[in-house]
């Protein structure tokens, strides 16, 4: 079962090198997740290679099962909207392999359950996404597909360091993650570890100051790809911290630390995202701010200490509500693009509801997923934050809403095709649904005055803040572009590293080679006879 | 461990690994034009098979071959003696080989007969036996000559056009080769001069740490690196490799420098054990970071695809360098040093399918767009959709995607390095993995660019050979444990 949910889209990957199916792929990528969401709500049997060198386990559990299944759903749906999108393309089918070949990593990364198959899927999902931000071709998809190509190939180094460093505290080539995580040893080795893998996946997660990709990408990416990237690709991060964060132990200050850059990311995110007038920029930069909340999470995890089990599940809770609430208000951004008509009720009243749901209004699923946050933030100065991260989320989606209905045009009249809206709808559904579904409590505990108060509260904040802050001080906006060139300078900026090709230009003259040459069997000889 | 030299079954093979590709040259010279293409597609055939069976025989008796010329035994007579990691050599070259003769039919088949068809398929058997010289000798004085033999067929590769410019490149790889050889030969002298041998087995055996033999190995090995062209010796590698035809390149960059490079395994791993334990191997190890640093670096810079390839074989040849300080150490790191050991080799057979199949790759993108300026690459992935492809596999490759090769060999030198506690060489090559991302990562945007007026459509033919190659590269992380159990027979260790 798992194993034909992953071959699925692989198999229709190759098929596409086939000239005569070339032509059927495009429209049947809604397709390719079923199998993998039928195992997931199946919960299907593991599946186990075992070879001697090659030693890959993919199996479910609670939280991988969850986030499969909401993934699957996404991509699903993306799957639908991307179809409409290529209508006339110049590249589908090379859009199709990559949507294809992002997608199989993007979903084998949560049933991984060993080493090497989690970071085979997690290079995959990382590296394949590249080509669907590439795909457009403008100027400013070259650009920001080059960043993220950039970003991608970073995290994924510090990832592997991480791994590199668990595989070596842990001899034996046949590592499973829960024996690898268990024989990190507490000490300076162990923190390095952490810091390599906590760098790794908070680079994928966009966690500040390594978030300057995630606008410019989600910015760049053709809509249903950004929302499948934003919604379900991303997640491989917050997976990577879910699977390999010792939670079974207290390590009080890695967790200071990742709580910490998290809060930090969600304000800033906020701050941020009010000052860009493009709806998906600004998702961009609710993506960042919710990253954050989600490793302020898992950083409190960390203190704490509880065991993987319990708060593992919480926030990949957490998670799968903020993987189909972003996926839907990026699919909501795809239908404003197409429609043509005034009709605005049935895009943006939901609108409304799953982007105020992200804020926690009471009632709809985001409201369940900030409550299933409660034991883990405490009472203390982690839930203070989280709560006026909240209010902070609200203010964000008000001016996203703004944003959207200013996107749709008035007078002219041609609906977006029904596919597109389709997928917009059930994925907003399941945003509002889905959690109340999956929730582990009991249901009384969300309905208490208290509790509906308490996650009030932060959204009338929002709004108050809202209202005072559109009247009273019209935002400038910065530039659309201010990451890509942030994150372009830091890398280099022309005539930064000329002195290298200077340098090059010495080294390869008879001279210098001949002087080197010297040099090095002096030295050769020198090191070797003392 | 030690090794009696006398025949083994299977080691008349060795014989024929070298007898062949002379028969074969002689015959091509001969007969000249189009039967000189014929008989080096069937000396790459034999030579194929031949490395497959030494491969396997190695795998069976899971001991070293050894063949004695005329049954006299080393310090008389001379020993051919191949190994685990020349077997593996072998066959990667012979695919190799294969691979870029399927490729050149194209290009060195004129129906007039031209100077460079005959020259090219002349030096392409050459190469074949100059290559299994050095991995199948065990005799100081034979690899000298298999060394310089390897020389002469290399530098005229790089000029077969005859253009000024390749040339002058072709000089200068020839001059500074040279000098290397003088100090490689010093080298062979000293140790006959202290030990009246030459034989690697024989001479392990009587060094006990007297200066002469460090000096000479430090001679041998400093002159080793020049042909190397290990960073900072590097002056004539980027002109020669980036200029010579593409089929040419492809065997310069993925065959004939890691020649010179097992040479220095065989000086520092067979015949003096001891030497990688000590601060030397960290020089070599250093010089290799800088090559990693330096060359990915500058390969990010170029303009032209083939330096950018150029470039970045200097920097892949730097992760060679850092197994010497790796596959070494006390005891209770055995199972890690024996892991560098075998990513270092697998570094080198998957850099050599790799890099062939990006040179190859890289030498139809410059017939399709008649220019190999990178920013002028628009329109190429739907020219050669499988040429780019194949590049794009091949660059994952050296990047360390997993499954790949690449990934395999770097996955296994990271944890030798951080578990024996030598954690900058991991901060190195990931710094070099990263960059490495950054220069594949542009080329394939170049190629995936719309460009204004379509390009023709190539022929799939010559495509699917670098596909193939890339193939290879990738397949080597997926094949079950025998590759890597093979590497270790006949290693010397501790």
């Amino acid at each position: 079962m798992i194993a034909l949910a992953l071959a699925t889209p692989l198999v229709m990957l190759l098929a596409c090198l086939w000239d005569r199916a070339q032509r059927v792929m495009p429209r049947l990528l809604a397709l390719a997740p079923l199998p993998a969401l039928a195992a997931a709500l199946l919960s299907a049997p593991p599946l186990v290679i075992d070879q001697p060198l090659v030693h890959i386990v993919l199996e479910f559990d609670r939280t991988g099962a969850m986030l499969t299944g909401a993934a699957a759903l996404l991509w699903c749906a993306g799957g639908a909207a991307a179809t409409v999108r290529l209508r006339g393309d110049l590249h589908p089918v090379r859009f199709t392999m990559f949507w294809l070949l992002t997608q199989a990593g993007s979903l084998a990364v949560f049933m991984a359950a060993d080493l090497a198959g989690f970071f085979v899927a997690y290079t995959v999902v990382s590296l394949a996404a590249y080509g669907l931000v590439l795909h457009d071709q403008t100027p400013r998809a070259t650009r920001a597909a080059g960043i993220y190509a950039v970003f991608a190939v970073l995290g994924e180094g510090l990832v592997l360091l991480g791994f590199v460093m668990l595989a070596a505290a842990a001899p034996g080539q046949r590592l499973l993650i829960r024996d690898a995580l268990a024989a990190l040893p507490p000490t300076g080795y162990g923190a390095a570890t952490l810091a390599a893998l906590i760098g790794g996946f908070g680079l994928k997660m966009g966690l500040v100051p390594g978030h300057v990709w995630m606008p410019p990408t989600y910015r760049a990416a053709p809509a249903p790809a950004a929302a499948v990237l934003s919604g379900a690709a991303v997640k491989a991060g917050v997976i990577g911290l879910i699977r390999f964060l010792p939670l079974d132990a207290p390590w009080p200050q890695a967790g200071t630390i990742l709580a910490a850059l998290g809060f930090a990311s969600a304000f800033f995110g906020v701050a941020m995202g009010i000052t860009r007038s493009h709806p998906k920029t600004v998702l961009a930069f609710s993506s960042i701010s919710q990253m954050g909340v989600i490793a302020a999470l898992a950083g409190t995890a960390l203190m704490a200490g509880h065991g993987a089990g319990q708060d593992g599940f919480t926030i990949g809770f957490y998670a799968m509500h903020h993987l189909l609430a972003k996926g839907a208000l990026f699919l909501a951004v795809a239908v404003a693009l197409t429609q043509r008509d005034g009709r605005m009720v049935p895009l943006l009243l939901p609108a409304c509801l799953v982007a105020l749901g992200m804020g926690g209004l009471p009632l709809t699923g985001g409201a369940v997923a900030k409550l299933a946050t409660k034991d883990l933030f405490g009472t203390g100065l982690p839930a203070t934050l989280s709560a006026l991260s909240a209010a902070g989320t609200t203010l964000l989606m008000l001016h996203f809403l703004r944003r959207l209905a200013h996107l749709l045009p008035r007078g002219d009249s041609r609906i977006a095709p029904l596919a597109t809206r389709l997928a917009w709808w059930t994925i907003a559904a399941a945003a509002l649904v889905l959690p109340w579904m999956l929730y582990p409590g009991a249901f009384a505990g969300l309905l208490t005055a208290e509790a509906i108060w308490s996650s009030l509260w932060p959204v009338l904040l929002g709004g108050v803040l809202a209202a005072l802050l559109f009247r009273l001080a019209p935002l400038r906006d910065l530039p659309e572009d201010t990451e890509l060139i942030l994150a372009e300078a830091t890398i280099g900026r022309p005539g930064v590293w000329n002195w290298l090709d200077r340098l090059d230009h010495v080294l390869r003259r008879w001279s210098a080679a001949g002087l080197a040459l010297v040099v090095v069997a002096l030295a050769l000889a020198a090191l070797l006879m003392a | 461990m030690t090794e009696l030299l006398s025949n083994t079954p299977g080691g008349t093979l060795l014989v024929f690994a070298l007898v062949v590709p002379a028969a074969g040259l002689m015959l091509a010279f001969l007969a000249g034009g189009r039967a000189a293409m014929r008989v080096a597609f069937a000396v790459v055939a034999v030579q194929l098979g031949l490395s497959i069976a030494i491969a396997r025989a190695v795998w069976d008796s899971g001991a070293a071959l050894i063949y004695l010329a005329g049954g006299w035994r080393p310090p008389l007579g001379i020993a051919l003696r191949a190994d685990g990691i020349s077997a593996a050599m072998m066959v990667m070259t012979a695919i190799v080989l294969a691979a870029v003769a399927l490729y050149a039919r194209t290009n060195f088949s004129a129906a007039t007969e031209r100077r460079a068809d005959l020259t090219f398929w002349c030096l392409l058997i050459a190469l074949s036996g100059a290559m299994n010289a050095v991995f199948l000798g065990n005799d100081l004085f034979n690899l000298y000559v298999a060394l310089e033999l390897l020389t002469f067929v290399a530098v005229p590769l790089v000029c077969l056009d005859g253009k000024p410019a390749t040339l002058q490149a072709a000089l200068r790889y020839l001059l500074f080769a040279l000098i290397g050889s003088v100090l490689y030969l010093l080298g062979v002298a000293l140790f006959y001069g202290a030990y009246a041998a030459l034989d690697i087995t024989l001479l392990r055996g009587r060094i006990h740490g007297e200066p002469a033999a460090y000096l000479a190995v430090a001679l041998m090995t400093a002159g080793l690196l020049a042909k190397t062209a290990l960073f900072p010796l590097h002056l004539w590698l980027p002109p020669a490799h980036a200029d010579a035809p593409p089929a040419a390149s492809a065997v310069l960059s993925a065959l004939v420098v890691k020649a010179k490079f097992f040479l220095i395994l065989r000086l520092w791993f067979a015949l003096m054990p001891t030497l990688a334990e000590g601060p030397g191997a960290d020089l070599l190890g250093a010089l290799g970071a800088g090559a990693i640093l330096f060359g990915s670096a500058l390969a990010l810079r170029q303009a032209r695809l083939k330096l950018l390839i150029a470039y970045s074989t200097l920097a892949q040849l730097g992760y060679l360098f850092l197994m010497i300080p790796l596959a070494t150490g006390p005891v209770n790191w055995l199972f890690w040093s024996a892991g560098a050991w075998t990513g270092g080799m697998f570094q080198a057979i998957a850099h050599g399918f790799a890099k062939a199949a990006m040179f190859l790759a890289a030498g139809l993108m410059a017939e399709v767009a008649g220019h190999d300026r990178i920013a002028g690459l628009a329109g190429i992935g739907r020219a050669l959709p499988v040429a780019t492809l194949g590049f794009a596999l091949g660059g994952l490759s050296l990047l360390g995607v997993p499954p790949s090769g690449g990934f395999l060999a770097k996955w296994l030198l990271l944890t030798a390095s951080i578990a024996e506690g030598q954690w900058w060489w991991a901060v190195v090559m990931l710094i070099g993995g990263a960059m490495a991302g950054g220069y594949i990562f542009r080329v394939l945007a170049n190629t995936l660019a719309d460009s204004p007026a379509p390009l023709p459509v190539a022929p799939r033919g010559r495509q699917y050979v670098v596909l193939a190659l890339a193939l290879c590269s990738l397949a080597l992380g997926l094949l079950p444990a025998g590759p890597s159990a093979l590497l270790q027979i006949g290693r010397v260790g501790p």
